[in-house]
């Protein structure tokens, strides 16, 4: 086989396709000249009509099944010592009598099982999170079903389908130490909570949330790292506070989104309505109004406040992705914590491209891919699960 | 041209890549020694199956597409060996062997994968025009059948056309190495 063999192929397609540059037509030419064979092989594979019957050759093969079984066979291999050679022999003879019977077992299945289709879909995340006990034991929510159970001090957890609630127990609470839970969530999960003062936090994917199970004290201290939409219980006589590295926020009763993520710079809280306090280490606390979000920079240590669209920074929490003029890196850095993906860019150039879009965040990942095309700007394509931006 | 492409085999994501490009081509070449039988699929398997455990040997991919179709051959003409006696055109296996028979099949199916992977990263629209007019419809058809506008149809070929240009060649493969690097970790 000679490499112009596959430069062939190439004219050929490009033909078809109706984009051949004028060098290449001129080698296409010069090569259909060479022989009648060649102009020969060049009428049957380009003649009308030979795409679509290949195209429905092409149909009966089945492209995951047949992965599966490559897949099943890339088993690592390690190297074997000399002494144990004869071992490896020994499997293999094994193998070898083992294979005619698979195979006969494997086309008896196929008769019997119907073809599963596979399509490569990126699904959305769900409804997942694992919650951390006080005496350290973890329990995977999506796993479990509806339970009931207490806490050591009495406190009582319930779970539904997709909820946590935290009910203190009935009478004074007698415990002096808090004692805590975790609910973490993966890429692609959300769970919702109700915490022991009545205040319900939704935690967004690839977050943190520790919080005492019942608040003992004057104070309502919780930690949080990554997302979460928080609508505090009022409660005048024991503020509410959630920690995030170095900063502070300090609510009474109000509704607000925080966002810190480990791997951003900044740390965003974007009131929604009452008042929140934000302070940092250092600096005087900077109280924040409805509409507001306050920016504290990890590095710098301060924080700058500003008027946002509220409605878009909390649109995760109402099941959507609300996007609007952010850089493509930053979209997609987003996107990869709900979806299941690994991204690529062709070009440096891309990441800074401005995007906006809103659409539900319960679809695959394929509408918003196909959103982000339509603008023309750029070009998306999903391979398994890597998405590869490109230039248009 | 594709012979400057280099590959390194490293992981099985790499393989899996190899395999969603060429393993519906080399099903179909298989199929041009060995029609009317189920054993195309299993000789595809098998070719990705020893490409996996030569992969040290591979540096572009080139050498990679060269070792599919030559190994795939192979073995189809090892089948057909076994099945002589029963075959009732022998005479026609006597054609399979040779270098013509094997090249023109190679670029048949060669020019079928690229075209169908250009083709296949198209916008969906845009891809179900440029399928129904590689086979042949007019754009009055595909107007008819897709429901859209004769004039959408026309401008969406331009758009295919466009971008089917850069598409075609295997640059998507110009991209693995890194990929995998940044993914491999």
């Amino acid at each position: 086989m000679k490499e112009q063999d596959f430069e062939v192929a190439v004219w050929f397609a490009g033909y078809l396709a109706g984009n051949l540059t004028d060098e290449e037509r001129e080698r296409l030419e010069e090569w259909l000249g060479e022989s009648g064979e060649n102009r020969r092989l060049f009428e049957q594979v380009c003649a009308g009509g030979r795409f679509r019957e290949l195209n429905r050759e092409a149909a009966r093969y089945d492209k995951a099944r047949g992965w599966e079984r490559v897949e099943a066979a890339l088993a690592p291999k390690r190297s074997i010592g000399r002494r144990y050679r004869w071992m490896a022999w020994v499997a293999v003879g094994l193998l070898l009598l083992y294979i005619p019977y698979a195979m006969m077992r494997r086309d008896a299945d196929r008769q019997e099982q119907p073809v599963e289709h596979r399509v490569c879909v990126v699904e959305p995340g769900g409804a997942k999170a694992l919650l951390t006990l006080a005496d350290g034991s973890v329990v995977d929510l999506e796993q479990a079903k509806a339970f009931c159970m207490r806490e050591k001090d009495g406190t009582r957890l319930e779970k539904d389908s997709a909820f946590l609630s935290y009910e203190p127990a009935a009478g004074d609470s007698v415990a002096a130490v808090p004692v805590y839970n975790t609910m973490s969530t993966p890429r692609g999960g959300e769970y919702a909570l109700k915490l022991g003062d009545g205040s319900i936090v939704y935690l967004n994917a690839m977050s943190e949330l520790r919080f005492p199970v019942n608040f003992v004290g004057n104070i309502r201290e919780v930690e949080l790292s990554g997302e979460a939409y928080f609508e505090v219980k009022e409660d005048a006589s024991r503020p509410f506070v959630i920690r995030t590295g170095d900063l502070r926020i300090r609510v009474l009763g109000t509704e607000f989104n925080v966002r810190a993520y480990g791997g951003e710079k900044m740390v965003s809280t974007t009131l929604v309505e009452g008042r929140v306090e934000l302070s940092a280490r250092r600096g005087t606390p900077v109280v924040l109004h409805p509409g507001e979000q306050g920016g504290f920079s990890r590095e710098a240590g301060d924080i700058e406040v500003k008027k946002v669209n509220v409605a878009s920074c909390i649109a995760w929490k109402n099941g959507m992705f609300d996007i609007r003029d952010c850089e493509l890196e930053e979209i997609m850095e987003y996107l990869s914590r709900w979806y299941d993906i690994h991204v690529f860019y062709r070009q440096e150039s891309l990441k800074k491209i401005r995007f906006g879009c809103y659409i539900t965040r319960y679809s695959d990942i394929r509408p918003i891919l196909e959103l982000l095309e339509k603008t023309g700007k750029i070009r998306a394509q999903l391979n398994g699960n890597t998405v590869v931006f490109s230039e248009r | 041209m594709s012979k400057e492409i280099a590959i390194d085999i490293k992981d099985a994501r790499v393989l899996k890549s190899l395999f969603d490009d060429f393993y519906v081509p080399l099903c179909l070449f298989v199929g041009r020694y060995l029609p009317h039988t189920g054993e195309a699929e299993d000789i595809a398997q098998e070719c990705f199956i020893q490409l996996w455990q030569q992969r040290g040997e591979f540096r572009f991919l080139h050498q990679v597409k060269s070792f599919l179709y030559k190994t795939a051959r192979n073995r189809a003409l090892n089948a057909l060996e076994h099945r002589r006696v029963e075959d009732a055109y022998v005479h026609r296996e006597l054609e399979k062997g040779s270098e013509a028979f094997f090249r023109d099949h190679v670029i048949e199916e060669e020019t079928y994968r690229m075209l169908r992977n250009a083709i296949d990263r198209l916008p969906e629209q845009t891809r179900r025009v440029m399928i129904l007019a590689l086979e042949e419809h007019d754009n009055k058809e595909i107007a008819a059948r897709l429901q859209i506008a004769e004039g959408t149809v026309h401008s969406l070929k331009k758009i295919a056309y466009k971008r089917l240009r850069e598409d075609l060649k295997d640059y998507f493969y110009v991209c693995l190495p890194l990929l995998t690097a940044v993914l491999g970790k």
